[in-house]
């Protein structure tokens, strides 16, 4: 069967050091306000008792792209393994992409005047390697997944500030906080 | 502003295919236009139809490269846009050249055609914002304002060019008025939907009327409906005068109108 690749992001061990974040934008040579992953605060109210959480997020690969749907040269491709692959020679920078994805992931490179996102180092995972963010992670708390494989039953697919999964249907799962202990002080 | 192309693009090309079709059904209904005219209406609907689509250029990082645009037809309403109306234009230069071969049939044959492509041009337009991403745009009001602006555009351009011109002899206003209406239903449902929607759709129509454009938008859009209400009875005099004036308040009104459609659009 076809693989089902996502990335496995655990809020529970980010600690929001940006490390994934910067590593692959240095990796990529982005320019400067380009992130192709971007690390955010989630609201405390996460999972019940107050929490001090993070997030990193890229793009999602989604099942059914609107990337994908949206552009007018077919500059994307969704490869055998689930990732999405945006071919930059292709791009003629109309942003439509940009627009259509909820997660509004790809972004423009003001410099080439063509789209960029992530690829989940495609390259890289071919070689047996591991994508940037997922290698440069002090704690770990990204990894890839073939979802048609495993189901961590300790994930969900859907945050506070994340967009609907039904439109898309985006591979990347999360796994949420254990709610601290309250400590009443009398 | 970054997406301004596309607000001058959409509000031309929509113009220029209700132009179209109206000259196109004027001729075929027999109202008796002048060969000089139907040429000179012809041919600046297709200057304006090249200017929209060097215009639409401009939004491309790469516009030397916007012939692969048409690659991907068979999923993306973009790709059916630009070859639906880059036809259309093709089609109406077809069409000017009848006009000027004076030849009445072809023209009616050509000119049918080209307005069968540009009615799905404009369909295919208004589909590439139909998005769930942008809230404000994901509804069929987009598509019923896109048509609206050809409607009221289109025929009044037409007609103020015939009347100028003392040809013109078929009811326009008839055709305003009740596009006016019809558009004033649609910005009604529009903001009563944004106001029930999403919080992305309620920030958008908060930020739409909040916006003075909004108000001259409203202000111009009343204005010109009701000189055209008030001089329906003597449309056949002096509405050289009124066709052009209420033409130019109207485009105004809906360049305003389609200028806050990009402008207040909040991703999710
Ligand atoms: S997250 Fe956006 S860019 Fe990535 S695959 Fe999904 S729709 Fe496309
Ligand atoms: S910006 Fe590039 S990748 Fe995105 S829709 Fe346009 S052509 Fe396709």
């Amino acid at each position: 069967m076809a693989k089902k690749l996502g990335f496995l992001v655990n809020i529970e061990r980010c600690i929001g050091c940006h490390a994934c974040e910067i590593s692959c934008k240095s990796f990529y040579q982005l320019e400067p306000n380009m992130r192709r992953r971007r690390v955010t605060e989630l609201p405390e109210e996460l999972v019940g008792t107050p929490v001090r959480a993070f997030v990193s997020t890229a793009c999602n690969h989604c099942d059914e792209p609107a990337c994908k749907k949206a552009c007018p040269v077919g500059a994307y491709t969704k490869r055998e393994d689930g990732i999405v692959v945006h071919d930059q020679n292709m791009c003629i920078g109309c942003q439509m992409c940009g627009k259509a994805c909820p997660y509004g992931v790809p972004q423009f490179n003001p410099v080439k005047k063509k789209m960029d996102k992530c690829s989940m180092c495609y390259d890289r995972l071919d070689v047996g390697q591991l994508p940037i963010c997922v290698e440069k992670c002090p704690l770990e708390a990204i990894q890839i997944v073939d979802y048609n494989e495993v189901e961590p039953s300790n994930s969900v697919s859907v945050v506070p500030t994340f967009a609907d999964p039904s439109i898309t249907h985006p591979t990347t799962h999360f796994i949420l906080p254990k709610p601290g202990k309250q400590t009443r002080r009398f | 502003m970054h997406d301004l192309p596309l607000v001058i693009f959409t509000i031309l090309s929509q113009l220029v295919i209700g132009g179209f079709v109206t000259l196109w059904w004027l001729d075929r209904k027999k109202c008796p236009i002048s060969r000089q005219s139907g040429l000179m209406i012809s041919i600046s609907l297709v200057v304006l139809g090249a200017i929209s689509v060097l215009i639409s250029l401009l939004h491309l990082g790469h516009p030397f490269e916007a012939y692969r645009a048409i690659l991907n037809i068979g999923v993306s309403w973009l790709s059916r846009e630009v070859t639906f109306y880059g036809m259309f234009v093709g089609l109406s230069v077809l069409y000017t050249w009848f006009w000027l071969k004076d030849e009445a049939g072809k023209r009616s044959l050509i000119g049918g055609i080209a307005s069968a492509i540009g009615v799905i041009a404009i369909f295919s337009s208004a589909k590439i914002y139909m998005i769930p991403a942008i809230p404000a745009w994901n509804s069929v009001t987009t598509l019923f304002s896109f048509f609206l602006t050809s409607l009221i555009l289109g025929p009044l351009f037409v007609g103020a060019f015939l009347a100028i011109r003392g040809e013109l002899s078929a009811n326009i206003s008839g055709i305003s008025i009740t596009a006016l209406i019809a558009a004033a239903i649609v910005m009604v449902v529009y903001f009563s939907s944004l106001q029930g929607g999403l919080p992305q759709a309620v920030e958008a129509a908060r930020l739409t009327t909040h916006q003075l454009l909004f108000w001259i938008r409203l202000f111009t859009f009343v204005i010109a409906f009701a000189i055209l209400t008030f001089t329906f009875k003597n449309q056949y005099k002096q509405n050289n005068i009124i066709y052009s004036l209420v033409f130019v308040i109207l485009f105004v009104s809906e360049f305003l109108a389609r200028f806050q459609f990009y402008e207040t659009a909040i991703h999710l």
